[in-house]
């Protein structure tokens, strides 16, 4: 369980996600616990399938159902409890106090309308402007995310990845939401687009005084765009603390494995050290910690029973059997 | 009458499209050496794909020379085309679409041995490819599993062993990481690394990622729009820089590194259309320093000495 | 391949590792209605083929007995005789060897040339592509009976004829939906992986193009032998195919027509024959398709 903040927007506590299929259960996400605290960032890092999607669209009861299944847990979301809610009652909450950027600009947005319809729609729909109002508010949008108002005439199409990309988070704050989700939202971008759309996003962060969960696998975003860092592995955090201690005073093996495996600017022509192994199925976890079958730090304990957390000062905490030993350092 | 591997000049592949032609690549030459990797960088859209699959011609060169061995390539006759693939292979970027799916693994890395007639038995030809399964770390017990049964880590070992089984001399690898996590790049990029070493394979390293070809390249050319704006020994380029494109791409990287000061160099707009192009340099559009001197003419890549080529018209 | 004894290893996952045919094998029998559609097929063709030697084709099968037409199943015969007197069931055994060698055959010609067809047509482009497709063109805006009509003139009626003539009729359409299939699978980048491993175009188009239309392939086939047998049996009605007195399920049904209203079973018994087969067809296709498929669930 997290500790209370007075201005915190999001609280996720316990959440446990399964996908249910003729094969086999796949533990998505499992007990899940953050907080996200107004104006600031959290980012949620991990690789191919550690459940980082499946728990953000958990927030917006948006879990493919069948086969992914809430089994536990709850969210609360700025004081009120987003499953007592109705599936009516839901939808003024998505889109409006919530909203999410997906992976892919090229599929987000519906090809057949103008993106200018495209913002004007969230906008008649949750804040019941009429016609001619949000058609000016969606070309005010537009401005904000640097895209000429006078294309808001103009078809998905007709723009690139980069411009697509904007629109949708012009869509995403429409209607100013209190908190925003961002899965990946520029990983099919070219890097010097991504730049530009990182640095957009930052400045809008500011400017409207939101939240965000920024998902992603890049520790590079990471380090530009976040405050908090929850380091995601087979659906559990592994590591959580606040961006510097995360960066600077690594604890887990894992997230050391990351960091040890990119690639540096600095330094070539030398072995990179790989995490050995593959990610586990997620159907198939062990009892103990998911990691430790890849683990160099693995002992007979790290089998048995998901460890519990240490901390390490005020928000800084690790998952980690290891540390019961207080002498142990990687 | 040629001391490199691989000599391209000139080489220029246009797609001739509704709206106008299409200038994938431009006139971009360049060298390669036996055992060495050159980092071939851009944006997507830039050509460098292009690039690779001209110089295997698995698409035709609209002109130039593609000479590998002293030979030109490009000139070649299909049955002499047949023999030169053996030396020249290729990886793709993407480990899932560029198995066929209804093979096994065993019968996708047979499958060159095979084309080539190598085996005269079965069991030979069964014995080599439990070798490459080896060579590239793939556990023998995969052998009868089918591609989307794997991870995409694996996948691509696959596609290295198959690229390895004539023992080619030349490899181009068209971004073969960047549909991996970095765990697993970081164990493909060492593989390839080792195998480099082992075998003295070239690269035509084709990425988007900088920080990737840095750790893996002798050399680095960077491709704006067909062209190429700059080359340079990795170190070089990385210490030192020159074409404002190289400088804002090096710049966009994020650095997973909380006390990094990068300044960042933002470029206007987006790349630029390639069809139909006029004869200026290509990244004046979008350049910070652009004079009315870039938007004239189409600047040369010269060298500036310590092999630093640089196609800008500051210079 | 390495051939191991039986499922050695484990996966990580710990599935067993077996051979590539017994993977198939293992998702086919898994299928129910694959199973049924099999075994349905097998005992067709059992009959077909032994079909001399259950019935005696002389006395049973083509022998008129006038006094006996018309008898209601039952007794002496089981099925009933028709309007010549004839034993339904013999007839309707001996035609089985008709009908399925009409339609199977037929169709694996016409679906043989559209493969070739096709595939050429799909994977080279260019003028090839328009040749073949404007003479599929031509062949599909005649209509398949005056076709047919116009082969049986030339070549004379017989059971040769009428296969020639429902192969001709069917490969055109075999040919564009083979080259659509193939045109998708050709954008693929496992061909141009193909190519750069050097791999000669007839090889592409044999390991990896056709092998990933299979689905479609099969589809066709199960389908278009329906077809087969229906047309054969309408082309025999009109006397272009087989002819009188050999038996054959669509001649047979057509011959029950005028006696529907008082003698059902003229006509139920062949049509109930040439539905079972057509389902049995489909069945096994669909099932067929399924375990060639390895992506799909085990």
């Amino acid at each position: 369980m997290e500790k209370k903040y007075d201005d915190e927007i999001l609280r996720v506590e316990n959440l446990t996600v399964y996908y249910e299929t003729d094969e086999g259960t796949a533990k998505a996400v499992n007990d899940l616990d953050f907080v996200v605290r107004k104006g600031r960032t959290l980012g949620l890092v991990g690789e191919t399938g550690a459940g980082k999607t499946t728990a953000a669209l958990s927030i917006l009861r948006l879990v493919p159902n069948p086969p992914g299944v809430i089994k536990s847990g709850n969210i609360i979301l700025d004081g009120t409890d987003i499953f007592s809610l109705t599936e009516g009652e839901m939808d003024t909450i998505r889109g409006h106090e919530v909203s999410m950027i997906f992976q892919d600009p090229m599929t987000a947005l519906n090809p057949v309308m103008t993106v200018g319809d495209q913002i004007a729609e969230t906008l008649r729909i949750h804040e019941g402007l009429n016609k001619a109002e949000s058609n000016a508010k969606a070309e005010e949008m537009l401005a904000t995310v640097g895209i000429p108002p006078e294309r808001a005439k103009e078809y998905p199409h007709q723009f690139s990845g980069g411009m697509k990309q904007r629109v949708i988070i012009a869509i995403a704050l429409a209607c100013s939401p209190k908190l925003m989700i961002a899965d990946e939202p520029t990983t099919a971008l070219d890097v010097t687009i991504q730049a530009q759309v990182l640095r957009k996003m930052k400045e809008l962060k500011a400017q409207y005084d939101m939240s965000m969960i920024m998902i992603t696998h890049d520790l590079g975003i990471i380090a530009q765009m976040c405050d908090e860092v929850a380091v995601i592995y087979a659906g559990r955090i592994i590591e959580y603390g606040q961006l510097r201690e995360v960066f600077k005073d690594t604890k887990h093996p894992y997230t050391q494995g990351l960091f040890d495996s990119l690639p540096k600017i600095n330094d070539n022509r030398e072995m990179l050290q790989p995490i050995p192994g593959q990610m586990l199925d997620p159907m198939e976890l062990p009892e103990g910690c998911a990691f430790a079958p890849r683990c160099k730090y693995a002992t007979e304990k790290c089998n048995q029973g998901v460890p519990s957390k240490t901390y390490f000062g005020d928000t800084h905490y690790v998952a980690c059997w290891r540390y019961e030993d207080p002498e142990f350092k990687l | 009458m040629s001391e490199h591997l691989l000599e391209v000049n000139h080489l220029k592949k246009y797609f001739k499209t509704n709206k106008g032609t299409l200038q994938a690549v431009d006139d971009i030459s360049f060298t390669l050496d036996a055992g060495k990797t050159l980092g071939l960088v851009g944006e997507s859209g830039c050509g460098k794909s292009t690039t690779g699959r001209a110089i295997l011609r698995l698409t035709e060169p609209t002109s130039g020379e593609v000479l590998f061995n002293g030979k030109d390539v490009a000139k070649m006759k299909s049955r002499e085309m047949h023999q030169m693939r053996m030396d020249m292979q290729m990886i793709f970027q993407d480990p899932f679409s560029s198995l066929n799916p209804r093979k096994t693994v065993a019968e996708l890395i047979a499958e060159p041995l095979k084309w080539y007639k190598i085996h005269k038995s079965k069991a030979e030809q069964a014995s080599h490819v439990s070798k490459l399964m080896e060579t590239v770390g793939l556990a023998s017990r995969l052998t009868n599993v089918y591609p989307h049964e794997l991870d995409g880590g694996r996948r691509q070992r696959i596609g290295i062993a198959r690229a390895l089984a004539l023992d080619p001399k030349f490899i181009v690898c068209d971004e073969p990481v960047s549909a991996l996590d970095v765990s697993i790049q970081a164990q493909v990029l060492n593989l390839l690394k080792e195998l480099q070493n082992e075998f003295g394979i070239a690269y035509l390293f084709i990425t988007h990622d900088l920080s990737v070809v840095n750790h893996f390249s002798d050399d680095i050319a960077v491709m704006y729009l067909g062209q190429i704006v700059e080359k340079a020994p990795a170190k070089e380029l990385f210490n030192n820089p020159v074409h404002p494109y190289t400088k804002a791409l090096l710049s966009a990287i994020p650095i997973p590194d909380v006390d990094a000061v990068v300044e960042q160099i933002p470029l206007k707009g987006e790349i630029s259309s390639p069809i139909n192009m006029k004869p200026d340099c290509h990244f004046a559009a979008r350049c910070p320093y652009a004079t009315e001197e870039c938007r004239a003419g189409v600047p040369d890549l010269v060298n500036r000495g310590n092999e630093h080529f640089v196609a800008c018209h500051l210079f | 391949m390495k051939k191991n004894k039986k499922g050695v290893s484990t996966t990580t996952n710990g599935r067993k590792n077996i051979s590539k045919k017994r993977d198939i094998w293992n998702r086919f029998k898994r299928n129910r209605n694959a199973l049924i559609g099999m075994a349905i097929t097998i005992i067709f063709v059992f009959i077909a083929v032994f079909a001399p030697l259950l019935v005696d084709y002389d006395e049973e099968v083509i022998k008129v007995d006038v006094p006996n037409r018309l008898q209601l199943p039952g007794g002496e015969h089981p099925l009933g005789t028709d309007e010549a007197g004839r034993d339904i069931l013999a007839r309707l055994i001996y035609a089985s060897r008709m009908s399925l060698a009409i339609g199977v055959m037929a169709v694996t010609c016409s679906i043989a040339a559209g493969i070739v067809l096709g595939s050429i047509a799909g994977y080279y482009g260019g003028k090839i592509e328009t040749v073949i497709m404007r003479i599929c063109d031509i062949f599909d805006g005649v209509p398949s009976f005056l076709l047919a009509l116009t082969i049986t003139a030339a070549f004379g009626a017989s059971v040769f004829t009428l296969m020639l003539a429902i192969a001709i009729g069917g490969f055109a359409g075999q040919s564009r939906i083979i080259r659509g299939a193939v045109l998708t699978v050709k954008g693929q980048e496992y061909v141009e992986a193909a190519k750069a491993l050097g791999a000669k175009n007839w090889q592409i188009i044999f390991h990896h193009i056709i092998p990933n239309c299979i689905a479609v392939i099969i589809v066709q086939f199960s389908v278009k032998i329906a077809e087969g047998i229906l047309t054969a049996s309408a082309l025999s009605f009109l006397g272009l195919g087989v002819l009188p007195p050999d038996p054959e399920w669509g001649a047979m049904l057509a011959g029950g027509r005028a006696y529907l209203l008082d003698n059902p079973y003229l006509t139920l018994f062949p049509g109930l024959c040439i539905m079972i087969v057509i389902l049995a067809f489909n069945m096994l296709g669909d099932g067929l398709r399924d375990s060639l498929d390895p992506r799909l669930k085990r």
